[in-house]
């Protein structure tokens, strides 16, 4: 896949599975794994960025006598899910308009 | 490698960026190869699954990168022209900047040996000084080298951390002058 294509979805990849609830670093490379390729190192800078522009927020819990750093979806995030699914339907007028034109060749 | 020794590396190639970020990158690892040891995993094969720190920390590095240095229109003849009159002066200038980078860290290290050989001699040679002088004055010699240990250590710790730093302005510069170049010339 087009790499720009895929950051783009993984970063909603990442605040979906946030939807259902909140969760780890580990956890969600788990989850986003059954739908999409990622790793720990693509999807570190991801949680960076949209903590940085309030997406998501940070709280840590005590977990078998360490910390754990758990992420949880902003309102601000839930508006950029929505933007994205809106965006995307946009892209699926204009995938179906150029298939139609690809494949009457 | 073990879960140490992986992190101590990610945190020494990332000693060129701010220790707020550092520390949140390196804890991020940290906390992800202690679910992968908690879900079976060894610490090998956690890291295995993780990658190499110097590929992970070098992709990270680059992407903070911030091109603020934008590629020229080209008007190549003159400027081929230009770029190699004026050799005589941007390069003196250029290579003036490495020396003075490179100063630095001479003077730290070069600083660093001197205070470690003043510790040695004046430890070793105390017990003589107890003998021929007075005990008060070989206690003092002995203090003098104690402290020229410590200074020792920090001038080292200095010297690793700024050697990181200055590696990174120079390959940055490096590839900040050859971009000029090659905009000109194309």
């Amino acid at each position: 896949m087009d790499i720009q294509l895929k950051k783009g979805l993984l970063e909603n990849c990442v605040l979906a599975v946030l939807i259902k609830s909140d969760s780890y670093g580990y956890q969600m490379v788990k989850d986003i794994s059954e739908h999409i390729e990622i790793t720990e190192s693509t999807l570190y800078p991801i949680l960076r960025r949209l903590e940085n522009v309030n997406a998501v927020s940070v709280y840590t819990v005590e977990h078998n006598m360490r910390l754990r750093k758990y992420y949880k979806i902003t309102e601000s995030g839930k508006e950029r899910l929505s933007l994205f699914l809106k965006d995307f339907d946009n892209v699926l007028e204009i995938y179906k308009y150029i298939k139609g034109v690809v494949e009457n060749e | 490698m073990n879960k140490k020794e992986f992190l101590k590396k990610m945190d020494y190639y990332l000693l060129v960026i701010n220790d707020e970020e550092r520390y949140r990158f390196v804890g991020y690892y940290e906390e992800m190869i202690e679910d992968y040891l908690e879900n079976g995993l060894s610490e090998e094969e956690a890291i295995e699954k993780i990658g190499d720190p110097k590929q992970i920390t070098k992709k990270i590095l680059e992407e903070n990168e911030e091109m603020s240095f934008k590629i020229t229109p080209n008007n190549s003849t003159l400027k081929i022209i230009f770029v190699i009159a004026l050799f005589p002066i941007w390069g003196s200038l250029l290579l003036t900047f490495y020396v003075i980078l490179g100063v630095v860290p001479l003077v730290i290290l070069s600083s660093g040996l001197a205070t470690a050989v003043i510790a040695c001699v004046s430890i070793l040679g105390c017990p003589f000084v107890m003998i021929h002088y007075n005990i008060p004055a070989g206690i003092m010699q002995l203090g003098v080298g104690i402290i020229c240990i410590g200074i020792t250590l920090l001038l080292y710790k200095t010297f690793i951390v700024i050697w990181a730093k200055i590696l990174l302005l120079v390959k940055k510069t490096n590839r900040k002058v050859v971009m000029v170049l090659k905009g000109e010339k194309e």
